[in-house]
């Protein structure tokens, strides 16, 4: 008796982690020159030719709106020239913890991937390198699909 | 003519004119708004035989109460006429019956998802279009499950290019997506398609 309890928690720890872990959320972004009720109809077109249909998989996107097709190509150009000068990768990020910390693991290392690994929340957390639309975007999710 | 009949004349019309501005001063939206659907339902009977009818007409009256209360007085020629029960312009609301005519039930569904695309528009509030504009997936998703993908498709942009249909329109509609929409997450969550087939058929949306 003792032996089915054991196995009836596990299989319920089991089914928990399970229904935890196998969430997905399918994103749809939208393109440029992209109107708010086209995002809507893409979304739906490829929700429908996934033929995915489970409670487990979200279908969402993120809407961003858009300026005309002229100011949208500019946007993406201007976007595209910052990423190159100012993007903060994950490795810049623990190279400069590293250093702040006095701190000389070699990239490849066992303790460079743990520090890494233990600061990588961190740096995706933080909106200042993913510009200023990510902390909103970060909440709104949150709020959407609570992380338990 | 003797005194007295003359001053009963007087008193008469006096009378008659008391009644008459105290008619137009109490007249009331409720009237007019019957009046209106009078017009349409003639136009369109169609429409008003179909069980989703109340749904649709109630949430009208609601939103457009919170809607005029909201709007900006610079936004009421932008806004467009609208004399029907639906809370719609009134183009958008005849290319919606000219297009589902023969399909009651994805009528229903393209009258709900025209409103919330046009209460997006004019809500005059974030949380309020972020919610309205929430609900157009699951009425989208409506239409094509009681017509067809490509019907949808055909709707929704023919609907968002009458909602565009002058250059401060376009401009209006660019503004309210960059100043309420954007950036955001929406969509259909996870509902099973069952589920949103449910929420069609219950008119749930």
């Amino acid at each position: 008796m003792r032996k089915l309890i054991l196995i009836g928690m596990l299989y319920f720890v089991n089914c928990l982690a399970f229904a935890q872990m196998s969430k997905i959320h399918v994103f749809h972004i939208n393109g440029i020159n992209v109107t708010r009720s086209e995002t809507y109809a893409n979304t739906e077109a490829l929700r429908l030719n996934s033929k995915v249909d489970s409670n487990m998989v979200a279908w969402d996107f993120l809407y961003n709106q858009t300026h005309g097709l002229w100011d949208d190509l500019l946007d993406v150009f201007k976007q595209k020239t910052q990423e190159q000068r100012g993007k903060i990768t994950l490795d810049d990020y623990v190279a400069a913890y590293l250093h702040h910390s006095d701190l000389d693991y070699l990239p490849g290392s066992t303790d460079y991937a743990i520090v890494k690994a233990s600061i990588k929340d961190d740096y995706l957390n933080n909106p200042q390198f993913f510009g200023a639309n990510f902390d909103d975007l970060l909440l709104q999710f949150h709020d959407k699909y609570s992380v338990e | 003519m003797s005194g007295r009949t003359l001053k009963y004349l007087l008193i008469t019309i006096g009378a008659i004119g008391v009644i008459t501005v105290s008619c137009a001063v109490n007249k009331s939206p409720q009237s007019a708004s019957a009046n209106s659907q009078d017009k349409w339902q003639q136009q369109y009977p169609q429409l008003f035989n179909n069980a989703g009818y109340a749904a649709v007409e109630s949430r009208a009256y609601e939103s457009q109460l919170t809607m005029l209360k909201n709007m900006p007085e610079s936004w009421h020629e932008l806004a467009g006429p609208v004399t029907n029960p639906f809370g719609i312009r009134d183009d958008i609301l005849e290319y919606t019956l000219d297009t589902f005519k023969d399909n009651p039930k994805a009528l229903a569904a393209a009258i709900a998802y025209a409103q919330y695309d046009y209460w997006t528009s004019y809500a005059g509030d974030k949380q309020l279009a972020r919610g309205y504009y929430q609900k157009m997936g699951i009425v989208g998703w409506c239409i094509t499950y009681f017509s067809s993908f490509n019907t949808r498709l055909q709707y929704s942009r023919q609907e968002a290019d009458l909602l565009r249909n002058t250059s401060a329109r376009a401009k209006h509609e660019r503004d309210v997506e960059v100043n309420y929409l954007s950036p955001g997450i929406y969509g259909f969550g996870n509902l099973t398609d069952k589920q949103l087939a449910d929420k069609c058929e219950q008119g749930n949306y």
